[in-house]
């Protein structure tokens, strides 16, 4: 094989696996390139009651997230400040004062950030104080799940487009009569 | 809010307004209209906005239809609230939930633009050229966790509410104009009906 040759079959061997890095599906994300803010309808159900709205995940500073969830009629549900390691609730409707339901609604939360990972394997990390699995289910489907030895605690899957953008989430509390899913709103 | 608001005066004759807001609301069978509805967050620059459609009919059937950004219905007819969030559907009764209740009681109140009638709260009324403005303060505590306080702007032309500004405890608000608004038009109960 002549040397121009091998030169143009390393340069475009070189473009082809760039192009697949750009395209890469596992570097998912929530937050678009250059927004601080994402937009989510939200509908789930804890016990017999339905919840539905809208969450605005804004990121005020590198050290600070805000998930602020309204009504569709605007009344606001929740206000939660997120640190690196810890939540606060800001207010809230009486019913998220309860331990028990902020406890949820935290690791509901906690399972929606996104902790940025590139490879095809699994990846173990410790968020808030728990253990968390994220792994490729199939493709365009990711999981990130909590863990308690080898058990499955509860689990958010993330839904992608063809670009890594999170345009669905669906969460499962195995122990916790409580389902809710969360939906992109693309430009408001 | 716009200047449109500007320039707002005491009420000399409350009692008058009162009368003349009543004697309107009881000549007042339906009223259909669209809707923009603006949620404004400190954390965020912009604006949240919603759109959809509004329809009242006495004496306490709502039908609000939001279209923009997805769809979500919310029918309240007597003391039953149905909500259909695209495909997903939950009836209520409005006595189930104080939280429903009360919300209740702000739609229906602001449709029929007697809300300043209920001892619940506290009324102060304003006018400039164009509206009249009526703020309202929750008496109940509870409620003001949800609701610190509420404009109601009414338009002199038809006596019909205009806005809807409810101010949350923060600061932070949602403001809800009503356009496009016929007033005693045909309207079919089975737009109230609650499968």
């Amino acid at each position: 094989m002549k040397l121009s040759t091998k030169l143009i079959f390393v340069l475009v061997y070189t473009l082809q696996s760039l192009y697949s890095l750009a395209q890469d599906p596992m570097n998912i994300r929530l937050f678009e390139e250059g927004e601080n803010k994402v937009l989510l309808k939200v509908s789930g159900k804890l016990l017999d009651h339905n919840l539905s709205g809208i969450l605005i995940l804004k990121q005020m500073s590198t050290q600070e997230i805000r998930a602020v969830m309204t009504m569709e009629t605007g009344i606001k549900v929740y206000d939660v400040s997120i640190s690196q390691k810890k939540m606060r609730l800001l207010e809230s409707m009486p019913a998220y004062k309860s331990p028990l339901v902020k406890n949820i609604l935290f690791k509901d939360l906690a399972l929606i950030l996104h902790y940025p990972f590139t490879n095809t394997q699994s990846k173990d990390s410790k968020e808030f104080k728990r253990n968390y699995e994220y792994s490729k289910q199939e493709e365009f489907v990711y999981r990130k799940a909590a863990y308690r030895g080898n058990k499955i605690l509860e689990y958010s899957l993330k839904y992608i487009d063809s670009t890594g953008k999170i345009i669905h989430l669906r969460h499962n509390f195995n122990n916790i009569p409580y389902q809710i899913e969360y939906w992109r709103i693309e430009n408001n | 809010m716009s200047a449109q608001f500007n320039n707002m005066k005491a009420v000399a004759d409350i009692p008058a307004l009162k009368s003349k807001l009543e004697q309107n609301a009881l000549n007042t069978e339906n009223i259909r209209a669209e809707f923009k509805q603006e949620k404004h967050l400190s954390i965020l620059e912009e604006v949240i906005t919603s759109t959809g459609t509004f329809l009242f009919k006495k004496e306490n059937k709502v039908r609000w239809n939001y279209i923009q950004p997805f769809n979500y219905l919310i029918i309240i007819n007597g003391d039953k609230i149905h909500i259909n969030d695209e495909g997903k559907q939950k009836s209520y009764d409005a006595n189930s939930s104080k939280m429903f209740g009360q919300i209740n009681k702000i739609v229906v109140g602001t449709a029929k633009g007697t809300l300043f009638s209920d001892p619940d709260y506290i009324t102060q009324f304003k006018e400039n050229s164009n509206y009249y403005e009526i703020y309202l303060v929750p008496k109940n505590n509870k409620l003001r966790d949800y609701v610190n306080e509420i404009y109601l702007y009414i338009d002199k032309k038809d006596l019909t509410v205009y806005k809807l500004k409810m101010v949350e405890k923060n600061g932070d608000f949602t403001l809800v104009e009503f356009l496009n608004k016929k007033v005693n038009q045909a309207v079919q109960e089975n737009e109230f009906r609650i499968p």
